[in-house]
């Protein structure tokens, strides 16, 4: 009998486990769906790599070679406000008409310390970066 | 009533489950999606701010951004009236983002075309704190 009940227990515990899971689905809803088509996902351009490497490892004479003053200035402005950079993590990329946007979260600390992460992309052509956003 | 008596200890039971299982799968799913494990799902609101945005819907994107003062509400309809029928969106693609905390961001590449024809191409990042966008660009 003890046995049975010590099923019944089990039984009825697992029962909860599996509404719990189901539940804590559900408080998180699915995103509406969009309107558009998305475009397929590309790999990650090695210009924009190469490019995120040199921003981690705060190589600024690389960075100065690689981007002009104007792509400086929009990637300064794409990092605010990090001062310090722990990493970069690429996220996705897709291409149109030659354009390929490659996505970057970059994570790290501000002036005052606090850490927090900011996304910067990259538009690649021609296997050169020719945008910061 | 004895019926119910009887039925206390196995509500009990259910009820220790269902909280157990609650509270480790949102730690869990919040734990795996600050390190990415599976990658990072999207989030509802940042897709619904982007279409709200690419649909010039001014009462969403209020909703979905940290309370401010009527003058910025009402510059917000402004900014969407005077784009209603400007652009028209092409594509919408979701090229991924991270968490850190209450800190998340989300990024897209945008496709429109504007009211001249003429066809952009470009990302837009959003930086939600709580579920609310707080940065843009």
């Amino acid at each position: 009998m003890s046995k049975v009940r010590a099923l019944l227990g089990l039984f009825v515990f697992a029962s909860g486990i599996i509404v719990g899971v189901v539940a804590a689905q559900l408080v998180a809803p699915p995103p509406p769906p969009s309107p558009w088509r998305s475009l397929p996902l590309v790999d990650e351009p090695a210009v924009a790599a190469a490019v995120a490497g040199m921003l981690v490892a705060e190589d600024a004479r690389a960075l100065a070679k690689a981007l002009d003053a104007d792509l400086l200035q929009r990637l300064g402005t794409a990092i605010e406000p990090l001062v310090d950079i722990d990493g970069i993590d690429f996220t996705g990329a897709t291409e149109r008409q030659g354009d390929i946007l490659s996505a970057y979260v970059a994570h790290g600390r501000t002036q005052s310390g606090s850490t927090v992460i900011v996304g910067v992309v990259f538009r690649v052509r021609d296997g050169k970066v020719v945008g910061v956003n | 009533m004895g019926v119910l008596r009887g039925l206390a200890p196995w509500a009990v039971v259910f009820v220790l489950g269902l909280l157990t299982s609650f509270v480790v799968t949102a730690l869990g799913t919040g734990l795996a999606e600050e390190r990415a494990v599976f990658g990072v799902k999207e989030s509802a609101q940042a897709r619904q701010y982007i279409i709200s945005l690419l649909q010039q819907e001014p009462q969403s994107l209020i909703a979905l951004t940290p309370k401010t003062d009527v003058v910025s509400r009402a510059m917000q309809f402004r900014q969407s009236e005077a784009a209603a029928g400007q652009i028209q969106a092409q594509s919408l693609t979701y090229l991924g983002g991270r968490t850190a905390g209450s800190l998340a961001v989300h990024i897209y590449a945008i496709e429109i075309r504007a009211g001249s024809g003429q066809r952009q191409f470009f990302p837009l990042a959003l930086t939600l704190l709580q579920g609310k966008v707080v940065r843009r660009e």
